[in-house]
């Protein structure tokens, strides 16, 4: 029997996951976050080395039993990067051929019937990825609006305050934004809020410092307010454009593929995020279909790890797989702020 | 023989000026940044206190002899700011009645004949203000773009960032930005220089230079980053017009900070277009003067004294030759 193990690892968790060739989760885990820019190298490959070795644990395995492994890290952007993380995982001692990806591509796989498709990931950041039928991939940097992507969490929250500015001056429209963001913060005037978040750093970017108001814009945009509506179809429209761009750059226009839509800004948080998004792919692509990653996304690393030995695993493996790694990992995909209403609603 | 003390405290330098009532310049003094929101209250005092102490120290003056002053301060922005400022021409000993400020109104008046106009600021940071003829004033915030002020020199910079971005996506147009932002960074690819601006090897915010520069060569991209700026300060100054009602009025639009002294028309030229679409009697003036000169034409005033264009223009030349400010290209 075939094993092989699979890793999702970002900014805020790490996901291990060993399978066999029949699909079946013979080890699980979660750990901490293992973005090298977050923790450090050292820091990622003790991250990793926790992870891997607890899944190892519970499925009774050594290292050297692995077969293949693939490891879908946040952090891998650059060339310069693939060295540094040979140097957080080459010490785990796993046998066989290993790959190693930037994350995207492995929530792209976790999402996908195929192989190929493209996946819009909007958390707190946001990120476009695709691959095409030949194997060909593209991402965009992910690096934030400054480089190009428009649409995260991030992003709203940084447009809401310059709404409320905006009224406040009066070079934009009255919102109900205003009002919700006082009682959000806790603050009695307009005033003091403005005040208080110009001053939260200084010498910084105010704009990676806001902390997360997408669920107020929602709040508002779903009780009518028409400049709340327009932040989050902005956001939708930005993403898909992060969208087209990969589906241009990958030639598959006129291919029939799926979208795979994950973190908490698109799937489900908001109608008036996804439906400009939809509109936008559309138009550039009449053929695509959306999906929602319902999936942790090492599952997409595991089925990586599959492939790399040649495997391709059929649907009814594919189902198991999804079905008992749901079972085993928390589905966290989504932004923070989706598991924090969630939370308020218990 | 009245004096008067001006001064001009921001976020990079301090100017004082002890002057009279002819308009002679009676002593100078310059120190390092007072914006108290960057220094703290403390080195602010510090910065205020080392300035004028030498401007009475060569006009051989001592505080209480003054008849009038005015401080005009970056970082004096809310209601809460002057609770923590109003208290500083006492602490300095200074007589007469005074007045704090926020200092994009003494730039406002350094630049206008009369005490009313509206002033575009663009230098690292960028605000719009004015005064209208019943004295009652208006400014944007001035925090930035995410509060509406966008224009500045970090604005331009991060634009042109995210054009080489964008051109190395496939997302933008080809620009001439990536080569001339890459060479000027001293990195051997594009993917280097975005690696290390991503991860804040280097710094995102100082190429408006390079735009300018690269403007001026003919590239599109560039002029259109330029462009933008200039549309984006020339709507806030509209909003401050619209908000003092000056549209059917005539005044001068003080065009102050350094990207309006940049070797560039493209700033200053879309900025007076937009500016004259809503209010056709808007003359576009560049300051051409410290602007503490307008703190001390300020300081007059209070003082009961008459300003006109000549002892305005004695002033400007005497703050021209103490400070050293150089003509722009």
């Amino acid at each position: 029997m075939t094993v092989v193990l699979g890793v999702d690892g970002g900014g805020t968790k790490t996901h291990a996951l060993l399978v066999d060739s029949d699909g079946r989760i013979l080890g699980g885990s979660v750990n901490g976050p293992s973005n090298w820019e977050v923790v450090g190298i050292g820091g990622t490959g003790a991250a990793l080395r926790v992870a891997v070795m607890a899944a190892l644990d519970a499925a009774g395995l050594t290292p050297d039993e692995v077969e293949a492994s693939a490891f879908g890290l946040a952090g891998v952007d650059w060339p310069s990067d693939v060295g540094r993380l040979a140097f957080a995982i080459d010490p785990l001692g796993l046998g066989g051929p290993r790959s190693v990806v930037n994350d995207s591509f492995v929530a792209l796989r976790a999402g996908v019937s195929g192989s190929s498709g493209v996946v819009v990931i909007a958390g707190t950041g946001s990120v476009a990825a695709g691959r095409n039928l030949d194997g060909e991939t593209y991402r965009t940097l992910g690096l934030g609006s400054l480089y190009g992507d428009f649409g995260s969490a991030n992003d709203v929250s940084v447009e809401s305050i310059r709404a409320i500015a905006d009224a406040y001056t009066g070079r934009g429209p009255a919102t109900q934004l205003v009002e919700l963001m006082c009682a959000h913060l806790g603050c009695r005037t307009i005033d003091e809020v403005l005040e208080r978040a110009s001053r939260r750093e200084h010498g910084g970017r105010i704009e990676d410092e806001v902390e997360n108001f997408a669920p107020v814009v929602i709040r508002a945009a779903n009780a009518g307010d028409l400049v709340a509506r327009d932040i989050l179809e902005r956001a939708g429209a930005g993403l898909g454009e992060s969208a087209t761009l990969v589906i241009r750059k990958l030639r598959m226009v006129d291919l029939e593929f799926e979208v795979v839509l994950s973190g908490g800004l698109v799937t489900g948080a908001s109608r008036f995020v996804s439906d400009p998004f939809e509109v936008a792919v559309r138009k550039a692509a009449p053929r695509a279909r959306f999906v929602h990653l319902d999936v942790p996304p090492a599952v997409g690393a595991a089925l990586m790890a599959l492939e790399l030995l040649g495997a391709e695993p059929g649907s009814q493996i594919r189902s198991r797989m999804r079905r008992e790694a749901k079972a085993t990992l928390p589905m966290d995909g989504s932004a923070p702020f989706q598991a924090k209403q969630e939370s308020e609603a218990r | 023989m009245t004096l008067v003390l001006g001064v001009d405290g921001g976020g990079t330098k301090t100017h004082a000026l002890v002057v009279s009532e002819t308009g002679e310049i009676l002593g100078s003094g310059t120190s390092g940044a007072s914006n108290w929101e960057d220094v703290g209250l403390e080195a602010a005092g510090a910065a205020l206190r080392s300035a004028v102490h030498e401007a009475f120290g060569q006009a051989e003056v001592e505080g209480p002899s003054v008849a009038a002053s005015v401080f005009g301060l970056a970082g004096l922005d809310w209601e809460a700011d002057r609770m923590r400022l109003s208290a500083v021409p006492d602490v300095l000993d200074i007589g007469g009645p005074s007045k704090v400020l926020n200092d994009s109104f003494v730039a406002l008046r350094a630049g206008t004949n009369d005490p009313w106009g509206i002033v575009v600021i663009a230098g690292s940071g960028s605000v719009a203000a004015g005064r209208n003829r019943a004295g009652e004033v208006f400014r944007t915030l001035g925090m930035g773009p995410l509060y509406g002020d966008f224009g500045s020199a970090t604005d331009i910079s991060e634009e042109g960032v995210r054009a080489v971005a964008e051109a190395y996506t496939g997302k933008g147009p080809s620009t001439a930005l990536s080569e001339v932002m890459r060479e000027a960074s001293g990195v051997s690819s594009i993917d280097k220089l975005l690696e290390d601006l991503g991860r804040e090897r280097l710094d995102e915010t100082v190429f408006a230079p390079l735009v300018v520069r690269t403007a001026e060569q003919g590239d599109v991209v560039a002029r259109s980053i330029l462009e933008s700026a200039g549309r984006s300060l020339g709507e806030n100054a509209a909003l401050v017009i619209r908000k003092l009602g000056m549209e059917d009025e005539g005044f001068e639009l003080v065009l102050s900070g350094g990207l309006f002294r940049a070797a560039t028309r493209i700033l200053r030229s879309t900025v007076a277009e937009v500016v004259r679409g809503l209010a056709p009697g808007a003359r576009p003036v560049r300051l051409e003067t410290p602007p503490v000169v307008g703190a001390c034409l300020l300081a007059l005033e209070i003082a009961g004294l008459e300003t006109n264009v000549d002892l305005h223009g004695r002033i400007a030349a005497a703050a021209i030759s103490a400070f050293h400010f150089e003509a722009p290209p």
